[in-house]
């Protein structure tokens, strides 16, 4: 889990009616906006003001079903120790961030498209383009993989 | 007259990560060739790293040192006139 989004679970989670909502989702999967307002007395524009903050921070997803959007928590694990702490905010490198951003299924792609560059299939322009990403932040990664030097 | 040598963003990345970078300037300079590169290769070797490093400032001061010193290198580079910038008629 990155800095960022420890960060951002640790605030969702100190805020006691944010961290009722993740309960409820845990027990309530697919619940509406409206049934978690009616289930915890919460008005509704709180109710979505907490979920759109809670979905920034990676602790509730959401999906629509016919016209309405229906939630669920999260799928995270937060372990919070001191040691925990100095990891989450521990020197980031450009493969972390990358990694933070697209997750298994970026690196998945990543080690996809630098296979086609290195056997001439794709041009570093086009494996930026193909990940999202700038070719210098291509160009980085492929440095910390001790890819340049091959 | 000098013989033009176009380069690509990947030749000054990967000789100013190797620390070569001015060396391989200057040796081209003696060869007689002037190092041109397009404005759009200037936007991906510096000002695109500098902007990737102002979004990342707060999360890998490492990795920011880096991109800037070598952004802050191939700029000077520039300014030195050992890299010309201009529009490169292919």
């Amino acid at each position: 889990m990155s800095a960022d989004n420890t960060v951002s679970i640790l605030k969702a989670l100190g805020n006691p009616n944010k961290a009722k909502i993740i309960a409820h989702l845990a027990r309530h999967k697919g619940e509406t906006a409206e049934g978690i307002g009616k289930h915890l007395g919460y008005p509704l524009p709180t109710v979505y003001k907490y979920l759109r903050e809670l979905e920034a921070a990676r602790a509730v997803e959401s999906e629509a079903k016919g016209n309405t959007r229906v939630y669920f928590a999260g799928d995270f694990k937060l372990e919070v120790s001191p040691e925990k702490l100095v990891e989450a905010f521990e020197e980031q490198t450009i493969m972390d961030l990358y990694r933070g951003r697209f997750g298994d299924a970026g690196m998945k792609k990543l080690r996809e498209v630098t296979a086609k560059v290195k056997s001439g299939k794709m041009t570093f322009r086009q494996a930026a383009s193909t990940l999202g990403i700038t070719y210098y932040e291509f160009v980085s990664l492929l440095d910390e993989a001790g890819a340049l030097d091959a | 007259m000098p013989n033009p040598l176009v380069v690509d963003s990947l030749i000054l990345i990967f000789f100013d990560r190797k620390g070569k970078l001015e060396d391989f300037l200057r040796q081209k300079m003696k060869e007689n060739y002037e190092v041109k590169v397009p404005k759009a290769i200037v936007q991906e070797v510096v000002d695109e790293p500098i902007g990737f490093a102002e979004e990342i400032r707060e999360i890998a001061p490492e990795a920011v040192r880096k991109i800037l010193d070598s952004a802050g290198r191939i700029d000077r580079a520039i300014q030195q006139g050992l890299i010309h910038v201009e529009t490169v008629n292919y």
